[in-house]
């Protein structure tokens, strides 16, 4: 089997776009774990709702550039459509921003580190 | 990438660019998201605007989305499964790792597509092998 060469650059920016996007993932899903786990039981359950107006705010932004990487990676990868809905929706569901993190990396057998 | 290598896309690759199985699900979901953002963030503003300051952040998050999906649906809808293949071929006349390729995108005999010594460039002809098996499949 041949004709499914490709170059070195693209291999370089295709992991370039897998690296950005395992790093925002990490850290949206780590912020969602934050405000869901912590922030908003002190806001509802103990009444101080200050780390939740920190916090959810954040989550926005972070959510916004991690966005931008799904859509680099998803796009230069040819993801299929789910796959790409799977993505978006890991930035807001707790919990499952690391599940598919997993499973993206699983699919270019490059070893995390 | 591809189409750009492809040159111009006759119009009846566009039609059916526009009207696949395909094409019609990310318009289905271009008009289920995109209404339901731009009324998300209308509620933000009027949360906003009624005293609640973090609102001001959903406010400008939620149009952002709509963008995105406007982005994507494109984006996606331009991805055609033609050029995708294409995009797996290395042009005529392209260099890969030092070797260049005969027209059609071939090889010469006896060059190994997955030459292990550069871990990076192989884990990604894997990734591209499995994409171009797929797209065989649903052909």
């Amino acid at each position: 089997m041949s004709g499914t060469g490709v170059t070195l650059e693209q291999a370089r920016r295709l992991r370039g776009a897998l690296r950005r996007y395992q790093i925002m993932a990490v850290v949206v899903g780590t912020m969602l774990l934050l405000l869901c786990v912590v922030a908003i039981p002190l806001q509802y359950a103990a009444g101080h709702p200050g780390m939740a107006e920190i916090v959810a705010p954040l989550h926005g932004a972070c959510y916004i550039v991690y966005l931008v990487t799904v859509a680099e990676l998803a796009l230069r990868a040819r993801f299929r459509i789910p796959e790409l809905l799977a993505m978006i929706g890991a930035g807001f569901l707790p919990g499952l921003a690391f599940v598919i993190e997993r499973r993206v990396s699983a699919k270019f057998a490059v070893p995390r580190a | 990438m591809g189409a750009a290598q492809g040159g111009p896309v006759a119009w009846g690759t566009v039609r059916g660019n526009w009207w696949s199985r395909r094409a019609v699900a990310l318009h289905v979901l271009l008009a289920v998201v995109v209404p339901g953002c731009l009324a998300a963030g209308w509620w933000m503003y009027s949360r906003a605007t009624h005293g609640d300051n973090i609102a001001w952040v959903y406010t400008v998050e939620w149009p952002f989305f709509a963008c995105y999906a406007v982005y994507m649906w494109w984006k996606l809808l331009h991805d055609d499964p033609a050029a995708r293949r294409a995009a797996m071929q290395p042009p005529s006349g392209a260099t890969v790792r030092g070797i260049t390729t005969r027209p059609g995108g071939a090889v010469p005999e006896g060059f190994d597509p997955y030459d292990e010594s550069d871990p990076e460039l192989a884990a990604y002809n894997r990734y591209l092998a499995s994409l171009h098996e797929r797209d065989r499949r649903h052909a």
